[in-house]
């Protein structure tokens, strides 16, 4: 569902993504890991269109994120790190745009809008302006916001920051289930316990390039001596001094 | 270092980075902007220089029993009038930069959190605000001083006097910005937003009934004697205004007259530092109130079922334009700063409307009619272009950081652009088209020339809302929040440049379609009128297709290609 095919991104001459070959299949709950700076960010954006590859292409759904962007876009969901929303909007206005950009069917609107707010507990919330909601509860309306056109694949950028564990749960737990209904997820966090939880796969990335991909077993696997997933990925980020 | 030093510090630094930042720029558009500043810094020269030497040679006029040169009563109020003038944009400026200095940038959160005394931060937001505002007084004043200067025959010490007595010309109404912004934010989160609103209207009907008779009495008549005009000017020149003290001290300095320098260059220092004083008072008094009230305000839930007649008003629209007018409408109404604006850009409108028939009525007659026919066009026009530099230009850029929001629907980016020169182009004619049309109507213009102005007035919205959303496009701050500063960068300064040259050259087509038999008697042209009138129109609409078609072009590919 998802497909990176020496996919390259530079900026002047820093190299953010080297040479990245991913295939995620249908379904498939991908945590994306790496430090600060390691191209996590870049390769979302490139995934979404946001970002031009230098070299290589991006695949969602077959579709090239750059030759097809508006087919590619169909199928994608996007959860950015900060939830940058026009806070002149309430939240049900916001969604309402959304469905506008998408295009889709007037007399579905309302019921999915009060849908997906009800998925991530937003719907005493709705009426209100989006400058007064707190950093979290904006959080949840990019998820309810991804959702309403019932997208194919997610990619979600550190989702966690400024949720309260309930919503992290409520949140978790949504993206599990619907991974079981076919979505596919592409997950990048900081937050490593999480990814344990969740993914089917793990991709660990550093200074632009994969260094390891495969299960939580096959991750953990890869430690020099048994240990957590923190320990592998410590392991393997470590800098040279 | 103490605290106040520490920020002015920061800011320094702050300041040197931004101007750094220019390099990054391209040399074209940088070139653009300067040569565009100059001119229009020439032109309001020579309108000054004009307008002094026209006073200059007035000569010697009876006042009573005395003989006076009339150019030596006028030229002091001419001064003032204008240093007035500043003043009163200054105080309006700077309390809405004030606004925003205060409440809404981030780095007030982290001086809030440091033990740093509010006065010293208010001393530091003050030299903020004065700094940003004088820029634009002293690009809009010095051609005036300059021009009084050389038809004075002033010494040279004129200029680093009036230099010397600008500073706290500035400081008194950016304290007095300040002030009203801190008052304001402190008052106005308690009031409900109805109330207010009555409150506002009352006030304004109230001053509107109060000042009307003066306001009649001071109007232009057709034969106004010396007298009349030293009465009417006086009134700009009262001793107790700081704007007299700065036209004082620049008057004295052309005599050279050092006691009357020195007196009004120390009122003015007085009365800025007693004025930077009280602001530091009404700070420790009113900022952390202001700051927590604005921060408790309780978050107002609307009905989800208000507003639902503009998406049935748009229903024909394709549904992302549907939505994306909604939105940019939603955040226009919902933006203080926004609408505020636009209500004192409207009222401003209102009064040259009411104030059309005041004219002396010699206007009406038929001599005038071809110059009052041009000027209705060129006042809707400079209106035009007012409303797309200020309002539309930034829309592009006001997308964001949300921006993403956008690409990543399954729209193409230029849709964004074509619906916002849509809205754009809908909304400046019926502003600007309104305008022409009611002015026309009132000046009784015959209706050749009314069809020919609205014709014009529709060219011109097009294309100045094609510049506006084309430039904007380009040349987008996606890390601006406010406006007023996205519209002041080099991108806005450009657009406005550019929306002047196309005024004038839609201007000058209109006339020389209008008056072809003046024009072609004058440069000798042998062309039939109907042949001429049609060359002119084709001028116009070949340049409004330019101008149309060449920024929404750049504007597409740029933002087509920019990454996020």
């Amino acid at each position: 569902m998802i497909r990176t095919e020496a996919l390259c991104k530079r900026f002047g001459e820093k190299v953010a993504v080297a040479e990245l070959d991913l295939a995620i299949p249908e379904g498939e709950f991908f945590c994306f890991l790496g430090p600060n700076g390691a191209g996590k960010t870049t390769t979302i954006k490139v995934l979404t269109g946001l970002l031009r590859p230098t070299s290589g292409r991006a695949l969602v759904g077959g579709h090239d994120v750059m030759r097809e962007p508006e087919a590619a876009k169909r199928l994608l969901g996007y959860v950015p790190d900060m939830p940058f929303l026009y806070d002149r909007l309430t939240g049900r206005e916001l969604l309402r745009l959304v469905a506008g950009l998408y295009d889709l069917s007037a007399s579905t609107v309302p019921a999915r809008i009060d849908a997906v707010l009800a998925d991530f507990e937003m719907t005493g919330l709705a009426d209100q302006l989006i400058g007064d909601l707190s950093h979290g509860m904006r959080q949840k309306l990019s998820f309810a916001a991804t959702f309403i056109h019932d997208p194919r694949v997610v990619v979600v950028d550190e989702p966690w920051v400024g949720l309260d564990p309930r919503s992290i749960h409520r949140v978790k737990t949504t993206l599990k289930e619907r991974t079981r209904q076919g979505l596919t997820v592409f997950m990048s966090t900081h937050t490593l316990s999480i990814a344990e939880e969740v993914a089917d796969r793990i991709g660990i990335i550093h200074q632009g390039k994969l260094l390891a991909l495969g299960s939580v077993t096959e991750i953990k696997g890869l430690a020099t001596r048994p240990g957590s997933l923190e320990d592998v990925f410590l392991e393997l980020t470590r800098e040279e001094e | 270092m103490s605290a106040l030093g520490s920020i002015f510090a920061a800011q320094a630094r702050q300041l040197g980075h931004s101007i750094a930042s220019v390099r990054k720029e391209s040399t074209l558009k940088v070139a653009v902007v300067s040569l565009g500043m100059v001119f229009l810094w020439l032109i309001l020269f020579g309108i000054a220089w004009g307008m002094f030497r026209l006073v200059d040679r007035f000569g010697v006029e009876m006042l009573g029993d005395a003989a006076i040169a009339i150019s030596e009563v006028l030229m002091p109020r001419m001064l003032a009038i204008a240093a007035l003038v500043l003043q009163a944009m200054l105080v309006l400026s700077c309390g809405l930069l004030a606004s925003q200095s205060f409440f809404r940038s981030t780095e007030m959160r982290l001086l809030l959190g440091t033990p740093a005394p509010l006065r010293a931060i208010a001393a530091a937001k003050l030299s903020e605000v004065a700094f940003f505002g004088a820029w634009s007084a002293a690009y809009l004043g010095s051609p005036v001083l300059l021009a009084y200067g050389l038809v004075r025959h002033a010494p040279w010490t004129l200029y680093p006097l009036a230099l010397l007595a600008f500073i706290p010309f500035v400081v008194i109404p950016a304290a007095l910005g300040c002030m009203l912004a801190l008052v304001a934010a402190r008052l106005l989160p308690r009031l409900p937003r109805a109330g207010l609103l009555v409150a506002l209207a009352l006030v304004a009907v109230v001053a509107v009934l109060a000042l009307r008779p003066r306001l009649a009495e001071a109007r232009f008549r057709d034969s106004m004697d010396l007298a009349g005009l030293v009465q009417l000017t006086g009134r700009a020149h009262s001793p107790y205004l700081p704007s007299t003290w700065f036209a004082e001290a620049v008057v004295a300095a052309g005599r050279r007259d050092t006691r009357e320098v020195g007196f009004h260059l120390t009122m003015l220092a007085a009365n800025a530092a007693f004025a930077a004083w009280v602001l530091g008072g009404v700070a420790q008094a009113t900022l952390l109130g202001a700051w927590s009230a604005l921060a408790s305000t309780v978050p107002t839930r609307r009905s989800a079922r208000r507003g639902e007649w503009l998406p049935r008003l748009l229903a024909p629209l394709p549904a992302p334009w549907r939505w994306l007018t909604i939105k940019d409408a939603l955040q226009f109404a919902r933006d203080p700063a926004q609408w505020s604006q636009a209500a004192i850009f409207f009222g401003v409108l209102a009064l040259y409307v009411a104030n059309m028939r005041t004219g002396p009525r010699a206007f009406s007659a038929i001599m005038w009619q071809g110059w009052i026919t041009l000027l209705n066009t060129l006042a809707s026009l400079l209106v035009a272009a007012t409303l797309t530099t200020r309002f539309v230009f930034p829309l592009i850029s006001l997308e964001g950081r949300r921006f993403w929001l956008l690409s990543l629907a399954p729209v193409r980016r230029r849709t964004i652009i074509w619906q916002k020169l849509a809205l754009s182009t809908v909304v400046t004619f019926v502003v600007t088209g309104g305008l022409a049309l009611l002015s026309g109507l009132r000046l009784h213009l015959p209706p050749l020339s009314l069809a020919v102005a609205l014709l014009t007035v529709l060219a011109a919205s097009l294309a100045l809302s094609a510049l506006a959303v084309g430039l904007g496009a380009l040349y987008p701050n996606f890390r601006e929040e406010n406006p007023g500063r996205i519209v002041s960068g080099l991108g806005g300064t450009l657009c406005f440049i550019l929306s002047m040259l196309y005024v004038a050259l839609a201007a000058t087509a209109q006339t020389f379609a209008l008056r072809w038999a003046e024009v072609a008697r004058h440069w000798g042209v042998g062309w039939s009128t109907t042949r001429g009138v049609l060359a002119c129109l084709a001028a116009l609409v070949v340049l409004t297709a330019l101008t149309t078609w060449l920024p929404l072009r750049a504007g597409i590919r740029h933002l087509d290609r920019v990454e996020l």
